[in-house]
């Protein structure tokens, strides 16, 4: 009778252990950097290939990262699908990343690939600007066609970008404007155009809709965020510098002690298969496939225009701290 | 089957603040079986200690509690089969009558037919037949007492335990209850600690009286002894009313001793098992109905107040050595009154009075 | 009835041996206190305060050599005072008009039933609203002519953070108003002072316990608040909770998160204790207590009551116009261009976003319950039990609640990541986050209700035979069902809404309706977002109407007087 209390006090204690269930063998669980609209999709066309069930959630590049590198002793998921290189760079310092050379790798440029295969390329995204178009036909102004161009006081409180301590498209950004003017000049400009900023956001993709509804007048993004903001039908422009941008590669990688690897692997082979390059093109996801065998349909994905500037995404990688800092230490403060 | 309880050197020390406070100290007591024992003191006496421990729910720091010649010192509540009436009637205020009283003979495992049978003859017991169907809230004060009542005696517990139960009804409510609560007890032959700070409901309730004061027994004895023959000042002041009147003893006669006060000499009783001799300080209890102006000889003072009740009158009455004395007065048609400010001369029957040797202060 | 107030024995021969069931309940109760709560804690501290093993004070310094940081340990402050002053006036004024001005009752019902929709929002609710109206380009700035207004940064947070908990206040003044006899403002009246006076010397000061209460409950809200930061603060007024946040999700710096939420901790704990020692023993009503007739409250001057009723239905009819645009949101195509009705969000709701209502709601349906339990056991014994450990038992059950989310998820993941309790990724860590966080209520209101219940109906049950297992179960529980369901459905809105220490803890296997909204707004889905805050705030609501419709019943059974002493 009186062990009846303790009986269920027990029950709670226990039961709060137990509720962690263990995973089934035929899925593979993600993270994705890529967003969950193209993700989703990207996983439902996998499992109709092949059958396995993918478990995903979408994080920022720097989440996904730090969330990896904790799970070290433990992977939570498999693979992350999407995200710029140097995150993965960075990832491979930690160790978090397997090797593994996926059956299409060939067919993709070596630029677009991990030197030790830690990681594959899987589409290319430049940086480019998006514009509100009412907020230029309201001031009589032209799209920017320059870095410069945007540190017009008509901008003034009017820029949202990203914040370089969570997002990759915000040390694209750096690396663009390093590349163009030398790491001082580059600072020394971005001093500038924080004057023109009203927020830096936490996600590379943040601004976009702000811009998209007037709220903010014009920022800079990868392409993928900012032809699914025109794609869904916003009044926006996007426009090249003509000092050009550099681009990010968006790669995909299997994480060291994946506990479903076989999947995983499985997964690998066929991301950089010319299918898989042929289905974001189908499906009007906004990369621009890495693999040359297949053809771009989307006129805004056509590169000729666009001056792009070749960066080394070790460079990148292993930069990006002392710019993240000197970021915070010198542009916002 | 009544039973015999036994206290031996009950001790409980309680913690408050960062001070140890002696609630309880060295009680001892034998309730006889069948007997209603009252314990009679002034609020923080430590009674209701001493009940609590004898139900269990507290535990003495020291001593043993024996029922029925079985150590129960750390015997649980649940385990001693005792019945305990609080204060506030404690029934459970989500359950009908009929579940309350139940309760216990749930917890027995009585089969429901026999449940449903003492249930109804222990409504019956006290009266409230009808009342099964009723929560707690829908009663009377008086009838939640009878219901608490009926809960603990359809156990038929070894002993029955009442923490000053009449306390929360009104006055004529009380004076009845104490004769069902009485009559009750008496028909069930069952032994029943009482506490109760009414020294009317301990006077005519009660087999023998047990007066606590600052956690120790006073005096443990029959109402008329208690009355009668009071240990201590504290015991004739808190049992009826008494004027304590300083005394000196002059001499020593078989148990009456010759006491001299307020310039008089009379023969007073001395207190039973105390030793006097003469030249010692005594203090005398007179009871206010023992004493009485008269326009013959007596002690001299001033009447102060005079105030009539209906059946008799309240004097207070100024002595020269500045003591105020109280007397009953019955009231006869006829019969001489006094105005306040009148000399009179105080009369009482020494024979009624008893003589305490002088060594404790009254409480006031 | 017991004179004396017995505290405690000092010698304690053998409660132990009268008591069986205590010695596996407390051992039970300080095993998960000590798992769930401490232990996460005491990581938390290691990795603040060693480097290599060594300890140092090497992180703290680096972080408090950091301008930004700094920066942000200030501004969590002000931030955390501004909003604990404007949302006490709020409060204060919303409880006033509820309980002193006289008008119809559908009319108070309604004005309480909006200050309830902050209570049981997801996070970004209020912030997605206000953004729309009053960030550049807003609507209400469009309509008002105002340009060049910065939204983002303190101002922008203070707004929202204030709409949000300003209802917090609200209840708790309320209730200290109402408590008020009323006889003490007739005497006033009657000593011939002026209705206005009454209120300056009568009414304000009794009411200054719960004012207290209510600073220092607003203050640790705001101090603990994530979301509205996140999305409002922006670059310009950095706080310690997304600092944390951004610090290890940013930078990869956990070490540097441990150091800041470190920082968080130190006035969450000052509040915290300032409140139990020193605002808990100062109130001047008692509830509960026998009021002779209760006479009716009287006008406290027409100016005052004018001011007040005009803010309460500015600020009513303002939070009305914000939900509004989150319905509005969920219902067009493409917010501002395309403004056709579409039901297509909460397709994409219920399609794209079942895992994750499926799963918080099994999250929640689960933790409810064990937190229900947890609550009565934990009240039951802190109340009730005289043993040693007791109060240090209530000090460590509230703990969890005390600490802003973002030091509990920073803590959880330092400490269940690895071996020896490896719960990352799992349904465990999130409803152990919430149960030992957000039981707090129900602790407290068991704690409360068992003070009101005189302790006889326990011991009359054991003199009548019961054991401890069967009056707890018979008796205690019945008695406190009502507490505990309100216990319970504040859990259950909390696992639903909360985020600051859940978004470390969510995984592939288990989401969370409030990080999906977060990835949502992200993502641009500004549409998606609206439409998952509606179905959040429905689901909420429903939930919570079930467990107050069974509070109110529970409340009618035993509203019986025989427990009073």
């Amino acid at each position: 009778m009186s062990k009846l209390k303790y009986l269920l006090v027990s029950i709670l204690f226990v039961g709060l252990l137990a509720t962690g269930a263990a995973a089934a063998s035929d899925t593979l669980n993600a993270y994705t950097i890529m967003p969950e609209k193209y993700a989703s999709q990207v996983f439902e066309a996998f499992t109709a290939d092949t059958g396995i069930k993918v478990n995903f959630m979408r994080f920022s590049s720097g989440e996904a990262l730090a969330r990896v590198v904790a799970e070290k002793n433990n992977p939570q998921v498999d693979i992350i699908l999407g995200g710029p290189a140097d995150t993965y760079e960075a990832g491979i310092k930690e160790g978090v990343f397997e090797a593994y050379k996926p059956a299409g790798a060939d067919g993709i440029p070596e630029k677009f690939r991990s030197s030790g295969n830690y990681w594959t390329g899987i589409g290319v995204i430049p940086l480019v600007f998006l514009t509100n178009e009412n907020f230029l036909k309201e001031k009589g102004m032209e799209p920017p066609q320059s870095w410069n161009d945007l540190l017009d006081p008509a901008y003034k409180n009017g820029l949202q970008m990203a914040d370089t301590r969570t997002s990759g498209t915000a040390t694209e950004r750096i690396y663009s404007l390093v590349k163009i003017m030398g790491e001082d000049e580059a600072f020394a400009y971005q001093k500038k155009l924080h004057e023109n900023i009203q927020m830096y956001t936490k996600s590379g993709a943040g601004g976009a809709m702000p811009v998209a509804t007037g709220q903010a007048a014009s920022g800079i993004f990868y392409i993928v965020d900012a032809l699914d903001i025109q794609q869904q039908g916003y009044p926006v422009v996007v426009s090249y510098p003509k000092e050009g941008v550099s681009y990010g590669i968006e790669g995909t990688g299997i994480l060291t002690g994946a506990k479903n690897m076989e999947n995983a692997k499985k997964f690998m082979d066929w991301a950089s298969s010319k299918k898989f390059a042929q289905f974001i093109v189908d499906r009007k996801i906004n990369y621009i496939p890495t693999r040359t065998d297949v053809e771009v349909t989307n006129p805004a994905l056509d590169m000729s225009k666009a001056k792009l500037l070749e960066t080394d995404v070790a460079w990148k990688g292993a930069n990006r701290k002392a710019y993240v800092d000197r970021w915070i230490n010198e542009v916002i403060k | 089957m009544a039973v015999q309880l036994e206290l031996s050197h009950i001790t409980k020390i309680f913690k408050k603040d960062k001070d140890l406070v002696k609630a309880v100290d060295d009680v001892s007591l034998t309730a006889l079986p069948g007997e209603m024992l009252t314990f009679l003191g002034p609020s923080g006496c430590g009674k209701t200690t001493v009940l609590r421990m004898v139900a269990g729910f507290e535990i003495p720091t020291s001593g043993t509690i024996l029922i029925d010649g079985q150590d129960v010192t750390n015997v649980p509540v649940n385990r001693r089969d005792i019945g305990f009436v609080f204060q506030n009637y404690a029934l459970f205020p989500h359950m009908s009558v009929f579940e309350n009283v139940a309760y216990g003979l749930r917890v027995k495992r009585f089969s429901e037919e026999e449940i449903r049978r003492k249930v109804g003859e222990g409504l019956d017991l006290v009266g409230l037949g009808k009342a099964e169907k009723r929560f707690p809230n829908q009663l009377s004060g008086g009838e939640q007492q009878r219901v608490a009542l009926a809960r603990v005696l359809v156990l038929e517990p070894r002993v029955l335990l009442m923490d000053e139960p009449l306390s929360n009804l009104d006055a004529k409510l009380r004076i009845h209850m104490r004769t069902e609560i009485r009559r009750i007890q008496q028909q069930l032959n069952v032994t029943c600690l009482y506490v109760t700070h009414d020294q009317g409901e301990a006077l005519t309730m009660s087999d023998r009286i047990m007066v606590m004061h600052r956690g120790r027994v006073e005096q443990i004895g029959t109402p008329f002894e208690i009355y009668s023959d009071p240990r201590s000042l504290f015991v004739a002041d808190f049992i009826g009313q008494a004027n304590i009147l300083p005394g000196k003893v002059l001499s020593v006669e078989g148990g009456v001793l010759s006491v001299s006060m307020e310039g008089r000499v009379y023969p007073v009783r001395g207190v039973k098992d105390e030793a006097f001799s003469p030249g010692a300080a005594v203090s005398v209890v007179v009871r206010p109905e023992s004493i009485a102006p008269t326009e013959g000889e007596g002690i001299a003072g001033t009447i102060s107040t005079a105030t009539f009740l209906g059946g008799r009158l309240e004097y207070e009455v100024l002595l020269p050595s500045g003591q105020t004395i109280l007397s009953f007065d019955p009231y006869e048609p006829g019969k001489k009154t006094w105005k306040e400010g009148e000399p009179v001369r105080l009369n009482f029957d020494p024979s009624s009075s008893v003589a305490l040797p002088s060594k404790q202060e009254v409480r006031s | 009835m017991n004179s004396s107030q017995p505290t405690e024995s000092p010698l304690r021969p053998s409660l132990l041996k009268r008591d069986p069931a205590l010695i596996p309940a407390l051992a039970v109760l300080w095993i998960s206190l000590a798992l769930f709560v401490l232990y996460p804690l005491g990581r938390l501290l290691l990795v603040t305060f060693t480097t290599e093993g060594q300890f140092t004070f090497g992180n703290l310094a680096s972080v408090l050599d950091n301008w930004y940081d700094r920066q942000a340990f200030r501004n969590s402050l002000f931030l955390a005072a501004a909003v604990a002053l404007s949302g006490t006036f709020l409060g204060y004024i919303y409880a006033f008009v509820v309980t002193r001005i006289p008008m119809p009752s559908w009319l108070k019902w309604s004005m309480s039933a909006v200050t309830t929709l902050p209570l049981i929002s997801p996070p970004f609710t209020s912030s997605i609203a206000l953004t729309l109206s009053l960030g550049p380009n807003g609507i209400l700035l469009k309509l008002l002519g105002i340009e060049n207004f910065n939204f983002y940064g303190f101002w922008g947070t203070w707004m929202s953070e204030t709409l949000t908990f300003f209802p917090v206040a609200f209840l708790t003044l309320a209730a200290i108003l109402a408590a008020i006899d009323p006889n003490l403002e007739d005497a006033g009246l009657s000593l011939g002072a002026s209705p206005r006076r009454v209120f300056r010397t009568v009414t304000l000061p009794l009411s200054i316990p719960g004012i207290a209460n209510a600073l220092l409950l607003l203050f640790a809200s705001s101090l603990a608040d994530f979301a509205t930061p996140l999305v409002l603060a922006g670059h310009s007024f950095p706080v310690l909770p997304t600092q944390a946040y951004l610090q290890i999700t940013g930078l990869y710096d956990l070490k540097g998160g441990a150091s800041l939420s470190f920082l968080l901790l130190l006035p969450a704990m000052t509040v915290y204790l300032m409140q139990r020692f020193w605002v808990g023993k100062k109130s001047y009503v008692t509830v509960g207590g026998k009021t002779g007739s209760r006479s009716s409250f009287k006008s406290t001057g027409l100016l005052l009551e004018g001011f007040a009723l005009a803010v309460c239905f500015f600020i009513t009819a303002f939070i009305l116009y914000l939900y509004s645009i989150i319905l509005l949101g969920a219902l067009v195509k493409v917010w501002g261009v395309d403004n056709t009705l579409t039901l297509e969000n909460f397709r994409y709701v219920f399609t794209h976003g079942r895992k994750a209502i499926t799963d918080t709601l099994t999250i929640a349906a689960v933790a409810t319950p064990l937190g229900g339990l947890l609550a009565v056991v934990i009240g039951t014994v802190v109340q009730r039990k005289k043993f040693f450990s007791v109060k240090a038992m209530e000090f460590t059950s509230l703990l969890n609640y005390a600490l802003p989310g973002t030091v509990v998820g920073i803590a959880y993941i330092i400490a269940f990541n690895e071996k020896p309790i490896l719960l990352t990724g799992t349904m465990t860590i999130l409803v152990a986050a919430y149960i030992f966080r957000y039981s707090a209520a129900g602790i407290r209101s068991v704690i409360a209700s068992l003070h009101q219940i005189d302790p006889s109906i326990e011991e009359a049950s054991a003199s009548l035979g019961a054991g401890t297992a069967r009056t707890f179960f018979r008796v205690t529980v019945p008695l406190v069902v009502p507490s505990v369901l309100l216990g319970m459905r504040y859990l259950f809105i909390h696992c639903m809404t909360a985020i600051s220490a859940t978004i470390f803890l969510v995984s592939v296997r288990w989401s969370l309706l409030t990080t999906r909204i977060l990835e949502c707004m992200t993502e641009l889905q500004f549409a998606q977002a609206c439409a998952f805050s509606i179905v959040l705030i429905l689901l909420v609501f429903c939930a919570t109407a079930v467990l107050t419709g069974l509070t109110r019943y529970a409340a009618r059974r035993i509203s019986g007087e025989g427990g009073r002493s």
